[in-house]
């Protein structure tokens, strides 16, 4: 093979390479306290698509609050969907060590949920529907910027 | 006598302010916007009440709704908090590395 001066590293170079590379960043953060688990991308986009569907049901909800298409009945699927996507970003937080506090928000939304759920059967009107709205809003965008925060130096 | 939101949201804030003592400038905004929003819960349901539309039941899952989603909040308001304690302990042990490691001949710090 032809040389065109390029030093070229062997495998056991490469993985020496490394080892340092790996030990130098172990030994700069040793030190390093962590009380809060890192910022996890995944998450986040997970809970902006979890909040759309629940703000896109309870717009429906709305609109035909009272009415046959708005019955627990005809609309139950989509309370499985959303307790569905809950229980994945459940798994997904609880999953992650020091994240014991969005592992309470989460379920403080999925009990949110139920009661939604309960509201439905024994009767929605259209004017209940705002303040529960908020109260979503308010939990997810509480979610978000916890986790927004996690985020530290380069991340 | 009918609920007035005003008195709601102050009697609600002044029993709370107590609880949090000197954390309290730090969770004042937040815990105002939520207190306005479950005595604004209340004052839905009032109303419905008075017009015969809502039960007791469905007034409590209304606002069991709404302590939650306030808790969900404060919870937010406790990592960020736990957050800058750790940023700070951080700061403190990174301004002292180079001198105590040196010092000691170990990276210790």
């Amino acid at each position: 093979m032809k040389d065109f001066g390029l030093w070229v590293p062997s495998r056991g170079r490469l993985f020496l390479a490394g080892s340092l590379l790996a030990l130098a960043y172990l030994l700069a953060s040793c030190s390093e306290v962590k009380f809060i688990s890192d910022y996890d991308e995944n998450t986040a986009s997970a809970v902006i698509q979890l909040h759309g569907q629940v703000e896109q049901f309870l717009l429906k909800l709305e609109k035909t609050a009272g009415k046959p298409e708005g019955s627990h009945g005809v609309l139950e699927e989509s309370y499985d969907h959303v307790r569905l996507a809950l229980s994945d970003l459940h798994l997904r937080c609880a999953a992650r060590e020091k994240n014991d506090l969005q592992v309470q928000q989460i379920d403080l939304i999925s009990k949110n949920w139920d009661s939604l759920e309960q509201l439905h059967k024994l009767g929605l009107t259209a004017e209940q529907i705002p303040p529960l709205r908020t109260a979503f809003n308010v939990a997810f965008t509480a979610v978000l910027r916890l986790e927004n925060a996690k985020k530290r130096g380069g991340q | 006598m009918a609920l007035e939101l005003t008195k709601l949201v102050t009697d609600m804030l002044s029993a709370a302010r107590g609880v949090f003592e000197e954390k309290w400038p730090d969770v004042k905004d937040y815990a105002e916007a939520e207190f306005k929003k479950i005595g604004e819960c209340l004052l839905m349901i009032e109303r419905l009440k008075l017009q015969g539309k809502i039960t007791e039941e469905q007034a409590r899952l209304h606002l069991e709704i709404q302590k939650n989603s306030a808790r969900t909040v404060l919870l937010t308001l406790e990592g960020l908090h736990i957050l800058l304690v750790e940023e700070a302990i951080n700061a403190a042990l990174k301004i002292i590395r180079d001198a105590v490691n040196t010092a000691l001949g170990w990276r210790l710090v």
